[in-house]
């Protein structure tokens, strides 16, 4: 392949040669680099690839943490065992109703609050640390004051109560508790996607806003035709990061589930995370749960590689 | 070639770093170095939960064990509750950073024995210089004839009631059946207070069903009739309204609604009293006997110090344990209501309690738990239930519950 610039001068091709792996790291040009993330690298496999490999083993392996030395090769039992029990299913489908609710809700609401303190508005600063301190605010201590704020008989439950809902503790009652947790959710990661939105929406260039006013279009339009195609990249890394927490969420739910199972009330918030605690730690089956939490990984990489296809393909 | 070798070079000392950082300094000093371990006390981390009062008592013993053992530096962990601790334990002995002495109940340190986490005391004693003949309780913690602990206290469980609330109400004498509760129960419900407070719990459905004559024969008899009349009779008090979980209302356990006057009656234990102490000082309460179903029984806790078996310096573990077993340490627990072990202190407790003085009938009769081997996995799956129809409104009956829960240990 050759580059030309002008008719009279035209740039030659780096002449490629196939270099092998250590010497493409003994590089002058990459070296480097290389030493830049080494510790990184080093760092992750430490702490994520080792762990990872382990876990893959251990799937396969009836193991106990009393008996780690003991612990027997079975195969494909463990997964076997896992697809057959409906509280899997059930916490799955947890996972993923908390997923659907959450997250298109806390990225439109993100969008929406990043729009908002990108404006010309008086104090703006006081909004976008309003908004941005749920999510640096501990789960803890966040779950524990919804907790307050949704007990039967408060301002809360009685206003909902409006639209039908019953006044009763929400996270006590089987049918709220997943929504409590889901609301829990939206509240705090609304602000992590409100800045990063906010960092896109300062990207985009304020000409091309000039330019559509001049041709007539209206609040709408450029945010129809400017805003989204832009932050459209951003909005698959919200969605992405947002869809992986999802999955992930635990602490919201020990917090509930405090001073009796987890899970609680009766399994309603159930979800793969907190199965797999459950049958990996607190039963302290390890192979077992190392199965399961192999079956999430699986479940969330295909979930992440539809996302990017999904959003890949519309561009 | 030089290049190669240079950043071969650098990757190695990078590495040895990064691994150098991680080492334990500690274990290498007074493995090396004789003289050093002579004259270095041992630390000893003991791991622990219970209330503000328990904690001050194990910060003095960490300032007092020295003059006792001067070769003993101990640690102490304060876990946030029973269940934080319980889960908490299991992935800290995988990481091999648990505790070297665990202060725990009898409740759920059955499934931790069987599973072979706990270091039989057997070997340890005569090291550590300790007299199991001075302590009442030591049978509790033996298992297929092997002591697993050092019992620190043995109390029955108690049925607590608001006494202002109770006179207030007009009802004459406390209740000693749970016909009489339930009657009494409902009458004591009005729009912000509850009759009692059932908290669906393992504990304190145990307490029900023993009281039925029942039991969980380690798994064996989950579903027994006279479990079943137990529970029933605890679905009868949610359905008539005149008790209420905590969690329904808002609170964590039984011990918060009690405190905080939104229930009358509760079962519960002599944590009460430490608990009461900060939260409600002012709260008048009686303490008697779990009420009759059909038997007198109740269940019998007991506290002890566990050595972990993956744990370091045993022997000055089960030292630490015997010191805080000691009459000077228990004597302070006996001000926060435990039934010390110690024998030559029984009486004491009763002189110091005078409000657990109707119990003490109960220390004859109550008994061990007898929860299944797979005690976390029974507890979770009971639970599990017993929220569906509470909380859930399956409108299970007690005997398709239990069935429930027996399908799972068979």
């Amino acid at each position: 392949m050759s580059v030309s610039r002008n008719n009279s001068k035209s740039i030659q091709p780096y002449p490629y040669k196939k270099q092998s792996w250590f010497s493409s790291f003994a590089d002058s040009d990459n070296k480097v680099g290389w030493l830049f993330i080494l510790p990184f690298l080093i760092l992750w496999a430490w702490w994520f690839f080792y762990p990872f490999v382990q876990s893959f083993i251990r799937s396969f392996q009836d193991m106990n943490f009393a008996a780690m030395d003991e612990a027997k090769f079975i195969g494909l039992n463990n997964f076997i065992q896992i697809l057959q029990d409906p509280e899997f299913f059930q916490a799955v489908l947890h996972s993923l109703q908390i997923v659907l609710i959450a997250v298109p809700t806390q990225t439109i609401l993100g969008l929406l609050m990043a729009l908002l303190v990108n404006q010309k508005i008086k104090g703006k600063g006081i909004f976008r640390t309003i908004f941005f301190i749920p999510y640096i605010t501990s789960q803890i201590a966040v779950t524990t004051v919804f907790m307050m704020l949704f007990k039967q008989g408060t301002f809360l439950t009685n206003f909902f109560g409006i639209f039908g809902f019953g006044d009763v503790t929400w996270f006590a009652d089987t049918s709220y508790a997943l929504i409590f947790v889901a609301i829990l959710f939206i509240f705090q990661q609304a602000g992590f996607s409100m800045i990063v939105y906010l960092a896109a929406l300062q990207e985009v260039p304020k000409d091309l806003y000039e330019a559509a006013g001049i041709d007539g279009a209206s609040k709408w339009d450029k945010f129809r035709y400017i805003t989204v195609p832009f932050v459209k990249p951003i909005s698959f890394f919200v969605i992405s990061v947002s869809t992986i927490l999802g999955f992930q969420i635990y602490d919201q739910i020990a917090a509930i589930s405090r001073y009796g199972a987890l899970g609680s009330p009766a399994g309603a918030t159930s979800t793969v995370v907190t199965y797999f605690y459950q049958h990996g730690i607190r039963y302290m089956n390890i192979g077992y749960g190392s199965a399961a939490v192999l079956l999430f990984f699986f479940i969330i990489l295909i979930i992440t590689f539809l996302q990017k296809k999904l959003l890949d393909d519309k561009e | 070639m030089k290049k190669k070798m240079s950043v071969l070079l650098i990757t190695m000392l990078t590495i040895t770093t990064i691994l150098a950082g991680c080492g334990n300094k500690e274990k290498t000093t007074s493995a090396t170095d004789p003289a050093v371990k002579s004259t270095t006390p041992v630390t000893v981390s003991l791991g622990f939960w219970g209330t503000a009062q328990d904690l001050g008592i194990y910060q003095q013993a960490v300032k007092d064990i020295s003059a006792v053992h001067p070769n003993i530096k101990l640690e102490i962990k304060q876990y946030p509750s029973s269940e934080q601790f319980w889960n908490t334990l299991p992935g800290e002995i995988a990481a091999g950073v648990a505790p070297d002495l665990i202060k725990l109940t009898n409740e759920g340190a059955f499934e931790y024995i069987h599973k072979g986490l706990f270091e039989p005391l057997d070997e340890l004693i005569k090291p550590a210089g300790v007299d199991l003949s001075l302590y009442n309780g030591v049978d509790i913690w033996k298992v297929d004839g092997k002591q697993y602990a050092l019992p620190i206290s043995t109390m029955p469980a108690m049925f607590l009631i608001n006494d202002d609330m109770w006179k207030k109400a007009g009802l004459g004498a406390y209740p000693k059946t749970w016909d009489e509760v339930q009657a009494a129960a409902k009458k004591l419900t009005t729009k912000d207070v509850h009759g009692i407070v059932i908290n669906i719990d393992a504990f304190h459905i145990t307490n029900y069903v023993k009281s039925y004559g029942g039991d969980w024969g380690y798994g064996k008899t989950i579903n027994s009739p006279e479990n079943v009349k137990a529970v029933q009779k605890i679905l009868d008090m949610y359905k008539d309204g005149s008790a209420v979980t905590p969690k329904s209302i808002g609170y964590g356990w039984d011990g918060e609604v009690f405190a905080n006057n939104k229930a009358v009656m509760t079962t519960g234990g002599y944590w009460y009293k430490g608990y009461l102490k900060e939260a409600n000082p002012d709260l008048h309460y009686v303490a008697l006997p779990v009420p009759e179903g059909t038997v007198h029984n109740s269940t019998m806790h007991s506290d002890g110090y566990v050595v972990l078996k993956d744990g370091k310096n045993k022997v000055e573990a089960l030292q630490t344990a015997s010191f805080l077993t000691s009459e000077k340490v228990l004597t302070e627990f006996v001000k926060v209501g435990n039934n010390p072990s110690l024998k030559s202190l029984s009486s004491k407790f009763f002189e110091v309690n005078p409000e657990f003085d109707a119990v003490k009938p109960a220390i004859e009769y109550s008994t061990d738990f007898q929860y299944p081997i797979e005690t976390k996995k029974f507890i979770d799956e009971l639970i599990k239930q017993l929220e569906g129809t509470i909380l859930g409104g399956s409108n299970k009956t007690a005997q398709e519950i239990l069935d429930k829960v027996q399908e799972q240990f068979k």
